[in-house]
C-alpha cells in the first residue's frame, strides 16, 4: 500500500450521473478533486465505437455471441442495450461476479461514466406524493425532506441535463424546465384524444427526455439515428461524457483515475472522519490509499453500499456509518415488464420516420387523492405505439419468392403497449449482504442478494395490467392483451435505498443533506440514499439531491463544520 | 377483424408458445455421427445460394445473391451456429438434395423451378407444424435451436438480406441521420420502410 500524499480536497468514488455532477460541482466551487472509477476510461467521441455503425458492419450482423455471453456477460447480456454495439461498456459478469444472479438482476457498466453511457434517459420530477408517502401510510422512514427543498435543485440541474418534454401543470408530476417536446405519432395522439374523452383521472403526455431537442449547453441536439446507448458524439443526450465531465476537467481542479476499484473507506475515530480511501489497481492490483477532508460515495446505489459494508472499523464493526443496521437493506426496485398491448385499425397508411429515443407517459393516477385502492401508492405507465419490425413480420409471413419481398414493404398495423413501473415499498428483508468467505479477484466480498416482491407490489402488477387493458379499449385497440412479469428483483434498473436517507440517526445512514449521520466528511448521494422508490424514474432525483449536497458539504466545510 | 386474424397479428408482434420438437422429423434419414464438415460442399453452396435467391429473388430491387446472403448464411453456418443447429439445417438441405436427385436427377440448384418450390413449400409445411419454446420478448424472435431448417434457413435470409447495404439503400430506404421524428406521414409517399 502506497500512500499518495496529494492532498485533495474532496474524492468522489464513482462517475456515473451522480459520480458527474458531484465532480462537477465540487470542481466548479474551486475544490480539488480526485475522481475514481472502478471501470476503464472511455472518452467522449473517440471510444463510442459502435455508434453510427452500419447494419452491415456488425459482426455477424449482431446476432448474439451466445458462447461469450453465456461465459463472460450471463447478468449483462439480459439487458435490452447490450449486444456488439454496446458490449464494451458493460461489466464483464465472470471477472467481476456476484454470488447470485438467480436472485436480483445487477446491471452494471464497467467503464468511466457508468450507467450514464446506457441509461434510458427518462427523467421526471418526484413530488410530494412521494416524499410524503413513507410518512403517511408507515412503510419505511420518513423522508427528511419535502418538494420544496428540492425544487431549486430540480431546476439546477435541468437546465444543464436538458431536458425535453411538456409542461402538463400536474401535481402528482411536476414539470421541469423544458426543451421543447419530442412529437407523438400519430396513433400516440389518437390515444391521447381517447383517454382525455373517457377518463377523467387519467391523461398521456410524451416522455421527459434527458435528450436535447434545442442544441445548448454546448451540446447539440437529437438527430434522432436511434440506440443512444452506443453513444452520441452530438452530446444530445446527458452522459457524464458529453455534460458534467468536461465541465469539471475545464476548471483544472479534476483528477480522474480509471481501472480503480476502491476497497474501503478508513475511518480514524478521534477525528470521527472518514480518513482515506483505499484503492486497488484492476490491472496491477497495486493498492493506493488517498486522501481527503470530503468523500462523496457516487458508486451507484449497490456498489456505494458495498464499500461501506466493506469499510469496517472498531468504531463500525458492520460497516462505515452503519449504526442503524438499515445499510444493505431496504433495497427497492420497480416492478417491470408487467403491462397491456394492443392494435390499432385504421391507420396502415401512416408511417413514422426518425427513430425517437423516447416513448409516451400516463402520469400515475391510482391513490392520488387519497387511499383509493386496496393497495398502497401506485404506478405509471411508459410506453409507445409503433408499427412492428421487420423479423417479427417476415416471419410470419408464409411463403417466399416476390410476394413475400414486396409484401414485407409494407408494415405490420400500429401496435400500441403500456408497460407499468409499480413503486415497490421498503421492507427491511430486501436486502444486500457481504459473504467474507466468498471474494472477487481484488479481495472484495461478494454481493448477495435477498429480495422478494411483497403482495403490494403483486397489487399492483394486477391493476397496471387490468387498467392498462381498460385504457387500450377505450381507445378503441383491438387484440388487446396484458403481459405479466413476476421477473427478478433490479430488471428495471432503478434499483434503490440500502444506505437511506432519515431523520432519526437509530433508523437510518443518512441525514436530509445525504451526509453519514455519524461521519460527518462522508455523503452518499446515488440510488443508496433513497427512502422510499417512488414510481417515478428517479436518476434526475439523484442528481438534484447530489447538487443540493454539494453546496451543502462546501458550505459546511468553509464554516469549519466539517 | 376476426379472432384469428388477431392471434395472428399477436404472434407477429410477439412470438407464440407451445413447445414440440419436430426436428426428428427432419433429422429422418441422416444417421448419428454424419454430421457434415463445417466447411460446405460445392454443392451445398449453390443450394444455399438458389435458396436465399427463392426466399428473395431479384425483382424491380437486387435479390438475396446480389446482396451478399449466401456468404452470410455460410458464415453463419461455419463460425456461429453449434453442432445440433448445423445438424438440422444440413438434413434439411440433405433431404431438398436427395429429392431432387431422386426426382430429377440433378442438384437441387439444378432442377427445375417448380420442383424447387415443391420441395421447399413441402419443408414450409414441415416447419408450419413446429411450436416454438414459450419465451415473451415484445420485440421479435429470440433464436431458437430447435426450430425446423426451413425457419432457419428464412430467418438467415431475412436477417442476412435486411442488415445487408443493398437491403438497406435499395430494399429500404437508409436514413442513418433522420434529423426529426414525425409520426404521421403517409406511406403511401414512400411505399417502402424506413431504416437507420
Amino acid at each position: 500500500m502506497t500512500t499518495q500524499t496529494t492532498q485533495f480536497d474532496a474524492i468522489v468514488i464513482g462517475s456515473g450521473v451522480t459520480g458527474g455532477w458531484a465532480a462537477k460541482e465540487l470542481t466548479e466551487k474551486g475544490l480539488k478533486v480526485l475522481m475514481l472509477d472502478r471501470g476503464r476510461m472511455v472518452e467522449h467521441v473517440q471510444d463510442y465505437v459502435g455508434e453510427h455503425k452500419k447494419p452491415w458492419e456488425v459482426p455477424y450482423r449482431n446476432k448474439p455471441l451466445r458462447d461469450l455471453y453465456a461465459d463472460e456477460y450471463e447478468v449483462q447480456s439480459k439487458q435490452y442495450a447490450f449486444d456488439e454495439t454496446t458490449r464494451h461498456f458493460y461489466n464483464n459478469d465472470k471477472k467481476n461476479p456476484y454470488a447470485n444472479p438467480n436472485g436480483f438482476t445487477w446491471f452494471r457498466a464497467g467503464v468511466v461514466g457508468g450507467k450514464s453511457l446506457l441509461w434510458g434517459r427518462q427523467v421526471y420530477r418526484w413530488s410530494d406524493l412521494d416524499f410524503e408517502a413513507n410518512k403517511k401510510d408507515g412503510h419505511g422512514v420518513d423522508w427528511p425532506i419535502r418538494y420544496n427543498d428540492i425544487e431549486p435543485w430540480y431546476s439546477y440541474v435541468e437546465k444543464f441535463v436538458g431536458v425535453s418534454g411538456q409542461a402538463e401543470g400536474l401535481p402528482q408530476l411536476p414539470d421541469s424546465v423544458f426543451q421543447k417536446p419530442m412529437n407523438m405519432n400519430v396513433v400516440e395522439k389518437h390515444v391521447k384524444g381517447k383517454m382525455a374523452e373517457t377518463f377523467d383521472d387519467r391523461m398521456m403526455t410524451i416522455g421527459r427526455v434527458a435528450v436535447q431537442t434545442e442544441p445548448k449547453n454546448g451540446r447539440g441536439e437529437c438527430h434522432y439515428c436511434g440506440p443512444c446507448h452506443r453513444g452520441c458524439s452530438a452530446g444530445a443526450y446527458f452522459s457524464t461524457q458529453s455534460s458534467t465531465l468536461p465541465a469539471a476537467r475545464a476548471t483544472g481542479n479534476l483528477t480522474l483515475v480509471s481501472d480503480a476499484v476502491v476497497e474501503g473507506i478508513d475511518y480514524d475515530p478521534a477525528t470521527k472522519r472518514a480518513s482515506g480511501v483505499r484503492v486497488i489497481d484492476a490491472n496491477s492490483l497495486q493498492k493506493t490509499r488517498y486522501t481527503s477532508k470530503l468523500v462523496f460515495v457516487c458508486a451507484s446505489t449497490i456498489g456505494s453500499t458495498q464499500i461501506l459494508m466493506n469499510s469496517k472499523s472498531e468504531a463500525f464493526p458492520t460497516g462505515l456509518a452503519n449504526r442503524s443496521d438499515s445499510l444493505g437493506r431496504y433495497l427497492m426496485d420497480h416492478t417491470y415488464a408487467t403491462g397491456a398491448m394492443g392494435f390499432f385499425m385504421g391507420f396502415e397508411d401512416k408511417i413514422d420516420f426518425g427513430n425517437r429515443p423516447n416513448g409516451i407517459y400516463i402520469p400515475r393516477f391510482q391513490n392520488v387523492n387519497g387511499q383509493e385502492k386496496e393497495y398502497l401508492r401506485g404506478y405509471n405507465y411508459q410506453g409507445g405505439a409503433m408499427r412492428p419490425g421487420l423479423m417479427g413480420q417476415a416471419m410470419n409471413t408464409p411463403g417466399f419468392g416476390a410476394d413475400f419481398k414486396h409484401s414485407l414493404r409494407t408494415p405490420g398495423p400500429w401496435m400500441m403497449y403500456l408497460g407499468g413501473f409499480g413503486e415497490c415499498l421498503p421492507n427491511k428483508d430486501n436486502r444486500m449482504v457481504l459473504l467474507e468467505n466468498k471474494k472477487d479477484r481484488f479481495g472484495i466480498p461478494q454481493i448477495k442478494f435477498d429480495f422478494t416482491w411483497g403482495k403490494n407490489e403483486d397489487m399492483i402488477r394486477e391493476d397496471i395490467m387490468k387498467e392498462g387493458e381498460a385504457i387500450l379499449t377505450a381507445a378503441g385497440a383491438v387484440g388487446v392483451r396484458s403481459f405479466n412479469s413476476t421477473g427478478l428483483a433490479g430488471e428495471s434498473i432503478h434499483e434503490m435505498g440500502t444506505a437511506r436517507m432519515g431523520r432519526d440517526p437509530n433508523t437510518s445512514v443518512l441525514n436530509g443533506w445525504n451526509q453519514a449521520h455519524d461521519v460527518p466528511n462522508l455523503f452518499v448521494t446515488d440510488g443508496a440514499a433513497m427512502a422510499s422508490a417512488s414510481c417515478v424514474n428517479p436518476s434526475l432525483t439523484f442528481m438534484a439531491l447530489t447538487a443540493r449536497a454539494v453546496d451543502y458539504a462546501v458550505k459546511q466545510l468553509q464554516q469549519g463544520y466539517i | 377483424m376476426n379472432r384469428r386474424e388477431i392471434l395472428k397479428l399477436s404472434a407477429m408482434v410477439l412470438g407464440t408458445g407451445v413447445s414440440a420438437s419436430l426436428s426428428q422429423a427432419l433429422m429422418a434419414g441422416v444417421k448419428p455421427g454424419t454430421l457434415p464438415n463445417v466447411s460446405l460442399s460445392a454443392e451445398q453452396s449453390k443450394n444455399i445460394a438458389m435458396l436465399a435467391e427463392m426466399f428473395i429473388p431479384t425483382t424491380d430491387t437486387p435479390g438475396a445473391i446480389a446482396a451478399g446472403v449466401p456468404e452470410f448464411i455460410e458464415t453463419i453456418l461455419t463460425e456461429w451456429y453449434k453442432d445440433d443447429e448445423r445438424e438440422i439445417f444440413f438434413a434439411g438441405l440433405a433431404s431438398l438434395e436427395r429429392d431432387a436427385q431422386k426426382k430429377e436427377g440433378v442438384s437441387y440448384y439444378q432442377a427445375s423451378e417448380d420442383l424447387r418450390v415443391a420441395l421447399l413449400t413441402e419443408q414450409e409445411h414441415i416447419a408450419s407444424e413446429y411450436k416454438a419454446p414459450a419465451g415473451f420478448s415484445l420485440f421479435g424472435s429470440k433464436d431458437d435451436p430447435n426450430a425446423p431448417f426451413f425457419k432457419k434457413l428464412k430467418e438467415l435470409v431475412v436477417t442476412g438480406y435486411y442488415t445487408s447495404e443493398i437491403g438497406c439503400k435499395q430494399e429500404q430506404i437508409y436514413k442513418p441521420m433522420p434529423g426529426r421524428y414525425d409520426g404521421d406521414l403517409n406511406y403511401a409517399d414512400f411505399g417502402r420502410r424506413f431504416v437507420s
